[in-house]
């Protein structure tokens, strides 16, 4: 195991990439303290000790009068975010000219309302509505973008294996489609986030193959700005452990993936999914981005098998989040990545930089 | 002689004096001992300073919880804490022979096999402990005694270390004498130096070093004066006290002194005994160059300020510790505000693989039993406890449970094959010692293969209303008797009174949580040693802490464990938190490891960090997944509901590339069949029903 620890380090430390057998090897190693000095190099080579932090916030929408959600997203939307994701539903059988309609109310929201407000697509909405209309990803993504901003999620990644999609996303769409999906987005310009579910009960090799995957796709298009792993959770004090992907689980996943996909820029990592105070851990194990906005509903897989179970959507501990069940103020946002020894830069949904009081200074 | 403020004596240097109104007086404290009346006599008389005169630990106590700016400090505690400037000029040291610390015996040196010394004076020990070594005796016990009861044990193979009043008065007596001063002159062929006046950072300037020197010397143009009054108080001889002064005690800080001071902590520091420690002078970018490492004159006071312990780089700091050498206080400090996570995971977990060899990590099927709520501590934190007060809100909610409701407890941990009970609940004034000797004996009766982990050191003080320290160990002697094993260290939280008063205003002062645990260790039982923090308290206030009970356990040895966790403030409560986030809890946990060089366990505290966090805390230090709950009310109160059961315990162990291993409450691997036969062995005991006790 040292000499894998060795040749890895060799290869980051030479900027050269790390094989899909090394990254395989990588699961079975334990040492978590390895793992943190090997995630930190590429992650303090590429932005120091800056931490970057989306100021989104995100609403689902599911069609009603736009003008009337509009004004209450508005009203309820924290101060703080500086963008504005609204996600239409995917299980509405609506097709592009009932889309396109409520999205124009959208596009100009007011002139006395400063953040930026966009839609946010999956590529299980943009797969359906293709299918419905009989037309390309590309042809549905470019008329939503010519009358409103566009960015395209990451949800619904989870796992790149038709068996594991077969048992978790049933209804949901293939692997196949959603890199297809995606790989239209980069083409007209669009970028989007590469995810990936997770779980301490299966098996690695499904992991090394979806983040080959997504390395493959990422040579060829450029189009992913950043990679967030998912862990796939149980909330019930009684179960978790059973149910839930470990600390040593998310933290290794983190730097494996920090290593392996080398040509993406960020990987991010979710305070909304699992327990949050592990993401500001893992800043330390080559995570660069939180971003709070992401939520368990965004595990389609997890989602899916919560509402068959009726469980409903699966809350986080309260005590953890003391300004909602899924949303995290800003405010403790930047304060745990300060207690974490990280210098946090608010960014909005593309990574762009958000000025602040200290960064104009 | 009596000083006004703005008085000023030329020196023929510029000396600037800041008017008094302008500025708060500087708090002074030093000990009222002969050999440091020159250095003060004349400070408690200068308007310009408020002076106290204090025992040496109090000084020290002052000075790192910042309610003093200047000590006379002995030199241990000037390593202990680090990071201090020393005032260049005066001090309080030996050019050889001292009289005042010096090892008796009946018998010569290479026959003694225990020393019993006065753990009044931490350097005299070091001390101590360098000149055994020095004579291949440096692996006998070191026992701490009273000074007078170690006269009294004196003989065979004990020797023992006296120091101060009780060596001048006494240590003829014996057969043989070795005085420490003489015998680290021999050793090095320099000076000892005792104590020196330190400062934090920032305090001293010119004006301050100036006024110091020339108090010193004030001070010792009236030593006549101090050898008469001295004599008639304390019945010596004239003429032994003034050979004392005028020829054993060396008062300047001289290139020798210097010199010794530094030989003594690059020893203490190789043998473990002291952190690492490097002296060396400040230089003032306004002043010439000193020549070499010192002034050139050492007699009178000099501009430079002398920092001490100035602080190695955090890696160094790191990479010493790793290398089996102490932290100091200021060292922590540095770790915590500037260390790496990482880093620090690795030296913690490196570590813990020297004091706990092997990738095991243990952990114990334990209950905590939460007899009663009822309380008149009132905690700010606390959502737990409910008032003894009739008077006040939740009075009604208050419980105290009755035999039949503990015993239904006690079998469920038994059937589960459990290994402790830990019995804590509210200070009850309802509740009398008899309560909780009949309760312990009952339990060692009817569940004798239960470690009983009980009462906090506030329920123990609860019993003890004078609270003296013959009182307190009375107390515990009973306890014990009665088949108490292990006091759990809750309500430790910051032994930093200025934190306890603002957060537990009933709660007891750090002194007394701390010298219940010295009778703890002095009666050969132990503890575990816990702290609260995230309450507001300062960076310094949470070392100060971990400094004090690294000093307790060098002397007595009682903690078994040390956990740290977060207050978590529940909806109900007032106190504000801060420092909440998993990664400060990671890092306080590795710096624990760090620290405590003496206490062998690191438990991880799961249960308020959530199980995530927790398995991550096995690669920063811990070695210990602390206890299955079947029951917890305390932390749960603050809606912090956490669960795990053995098999979660061993899940996560394993997962994070552990070996899990049950424990006794004595951290020994569990053992089925010695439990079952000790559980073979309980009787149960009648009782009328309904009954408290």
């Amino acid at each position: 195991m040292d000499k894998l620890l060795h040749r890895v380090r060799g290869l980051v430390e030479r900027g050269e990439r790390v094989s899909s057998a090394d990254c395989r090897a990588l699961f079975d190693v334990h040492d978590l303290n390895e793992f943190s000095k090997l995630g930190r190099i590429v992650r303090e080579r590429r932005y120091g000790k800056d931490a970057f932090y989306r100021s989104v916030e995100s609403f689902e929408f599911h069609g009603g009068d736009p003008a009337h959600f509009l004004s209450e997203v508005v009203a309820t939307a924290s101060d703080d975010a500086a963008e504005i994701a609204i996600k239409p539903a995917s299980n509405l059988d609506e097709g592009l000219r009932f889309w396109l309609d409520r999205f124009g109310a959208f596009a100009s929201p007011g002139s006395s309302e400063s953040r930026q407000i966009f839609i946010l697509l999956t590529a299980r909405f943009v797969t359906r509505l293709a299918e419905r209309e009989g037309m390309s990803a590309t042809r549905v993504l470019s008329s939503i973008r010519e009358i409103v901003p566009v960015r395209l999620s990451g949800a619904g990644g989870e796992l790149f294996d038709d068996e594991w999609r077969g048992r978790y996303l049933p209804g949901g769409i293939t692997s196949e489609r959603w890199l297809a999906v995606h790989q239209a987005g980069h083409e007209i310009g669009l970028r989007s986030d590469a995810t990936m579910t997770f779980h301490t009960g299966w098996n690695p090799d499904l992991y090394v193959v979806h983040l080959e995957t997504l390395r493959g796709l990422q040579d060829r298009s450029g189009g992913f700005h950043g990679f967030a792993p998912m862990a796939y959770h149980d909330t019930h004090p009684d179960t978790r452990y059973r149910a839930t992907p470990t600390a040593a689980m998310t933290l290794k996943i983190t730097t494996i993936s920090r290593l392996f996909l080398d040509n993406l820029p960020h990987v991010i990592a979710l305070p909304g999914i699992g327990d949050p105070e592990l993401s500001y851990v893992a800043l330390g194990y080559g995570a660069d981005t939180i971003d709070p906005s992401v939520r368990p509903s965004d595990l389609e897989g997890m989602r899916d098998d919560a509402s068959a179970s009726g469980a409903g959507e699966l809350p986080i501990l309260s005590h953890e989040n003391p300004n909602g069940a899924n949303k995290l103020a800003l405010s403790i946002v930047e304060d745990r990545i300060r207690e974490a020894r990280w210098r946090p830069i608010p960014v909005n949904g593309e990574f762009e930089r958000i000025p602040t009081m200290e960064t104009e200074r | 002689m009596k000083h006004t403020a703005d008085e000023q004596k030329g020196t023929g240097n510029s000396v600037r004096s800041v008017p008094v109104r302008a500025r708060r007086k500087l708090k002074v404290v030093a000990a009222d001992f002969l050999n440091s009346l020159p250095l003060t006599i004349e400070v408690a008389d200068d308007d310009y300073f408020d002076f106290e005169y204090v025992v040496p630990s109090e000084g020290a106590r002052q000075l790192v919880e910042e309610e003093a700016d200047i000590a006379l400090l002995p030199v241990a505690a000037l390593a202990e804490i680090g990071g201090l400037e020393v005032v260049p000029g005066p001090c309080i040291g030996a050019n050889g022979r001292v009289d005042s610390v010096v090892i008796v015996s009946e018998v010569p040196l290479d026959r003694i096999e225990r020393l019993y010394v006065d753990s009044a004076s931490r350097t005299s020990v070091i001390l101590a402990r360098i000149f055994m070594e020095s004579v291949g005796k440096g692996n006998i016990p070191f026992v701490r005694l009273g000074a007078t009861e170690i006269l009294n044990r004196v003989d065979g193979e004990a020797g023992g270390l006296l120091i101060a009043d009780v060596a001048f008065q006494h240590s003829k007596r014996f057969k043989y004498r070795h005085d420490l001063g003489d015998a680290w002159k021999r050793l090095t062929g320099e000076p000892f130096v005792f104590a020196v006046w330190a400062a934090a950072p920032g305090v001293l300037n010119e004006e301050i070093v100036d006024r110091l020197n020339r108090r010193f010397w004030d001070g010792l143009a009236r030593k006549h004066q101090i050898i008469e009054e001295w004599s008639a108080a304390h019945g010596m001889p004239v003429a032994d006290v003034a050979d004392y002064l005028d020829e054993r005690i060396q008062f300047n800080l001289n290139r020798s002194a210097w010199n010794g001071l530094q030989e003594f902590f690059r020893i203490a520091s190789n043998m473990r005994l002291l952190p690492d420690a490097r002296v060396e002078f400040a230089q003032k970018p306004d002043r010439p160059a000193a020549q070499g490492m010192v002034p050139a004159s050492f007699g009178r006071w000099t501009p430079e300020i002398v920092p001490y312990s100035r602080s190695y780089g955090v890696d160094r700091i790191l990479a010493r510790a790793d290398g089996g050498r102490r932290i100091s206080l200021h060292d922590a400090e540095r770790l915590y505000e500037e260390a790496d996570l990482t880093d620090l995971g690795e030296v913690a977990h490196s570590i813990r693989m020297k004091m706990n060899p092997g990738m095991r990590v243990s952990y114990i099927v334990a209950m905590n039993l939460n007899y009663t709520n009822v309380c008149n501590v009132d905690c700010s934190f606390c959502g737990f406890y409910r008032s003894h007060d009739p008077d006040r809100k939740g009075y009604d909610e208050g419980y105290t449970l009755n035999r039949e409701q503990i015993r239904r407890k006690m079998n469920t941990l038994a059937d589960a094959d459990g290994a402790q009970v830990l019995f804590q609940g509210g200070v009850n004034p309802n509740l009398p010692i008899e309560y909780y000797i009949r309760t312990f004996a009952w339990f060692k009766k009817e569940w004798p293969q239960i470690h009983l982990n009980c009462l906090s050191v506030d329920e123990v003080l609860g019993l003890c209303p004078n609270k003296t320290p013959e009182e307190i160990a009375g107390v515990l002697s009973q306890l014990k008797e009665a088949g108490l094993d292990m006091l759990p260290g809750a309500g430790a939280e910051i032994l930093v009174d200025r934190v306890r008063r603002r957060v537990s205003r009933k709660k007891s002062r750090a002194a007394y949580w701390l010298e219940t645990m010295r009778q703890v260790g002095q009666l050969g039982m132990h503890a575990s040693v816990t702290m609260l923090y995230g309450m507001r308290e300062t960076t310094r206030d949470k070392f100060a802490h971990m400094a004090k009970i690294r000093q307790l356990q060098d002397e007595v040895s009682p903690f078994k464990v040390f956990i740290s966790w977060p207050y978590r403030k529940a909806e109900s409560l007032k106190l504000q938190a801060t420092d909440q986030s998993g990664a400060t809890y990671l890092r306080m946990q590795a710096i624990s490891r760090i620290f405590f060089d003496n206490i062998r366990h690191i438990m991880c505290s799961w249960v308020t960090q959530g199980p995530e966090i927790g398995q991550a805390a096995l690669w920063y230090g811990a070695d210990d997944f602390g206890s299955v709950m079947f029951e917890e009310n305390v932390v749960s109160a603050s809606g912090v509901t956490y669960r795990m059961d053995s098999d979660a315990m061993e899940f996560y162990i394993r997962d994070a590339g552990f070996e899990p291993f049950r424990r006794t409450g004595e951290f020994e691997e569990w053992n089925r069949a010695e439990h079952d036969a000790v559980k073979a062995r309980g009787q149960i005991v009648e009782f009328e029903p309904g009954r408290i006790y």
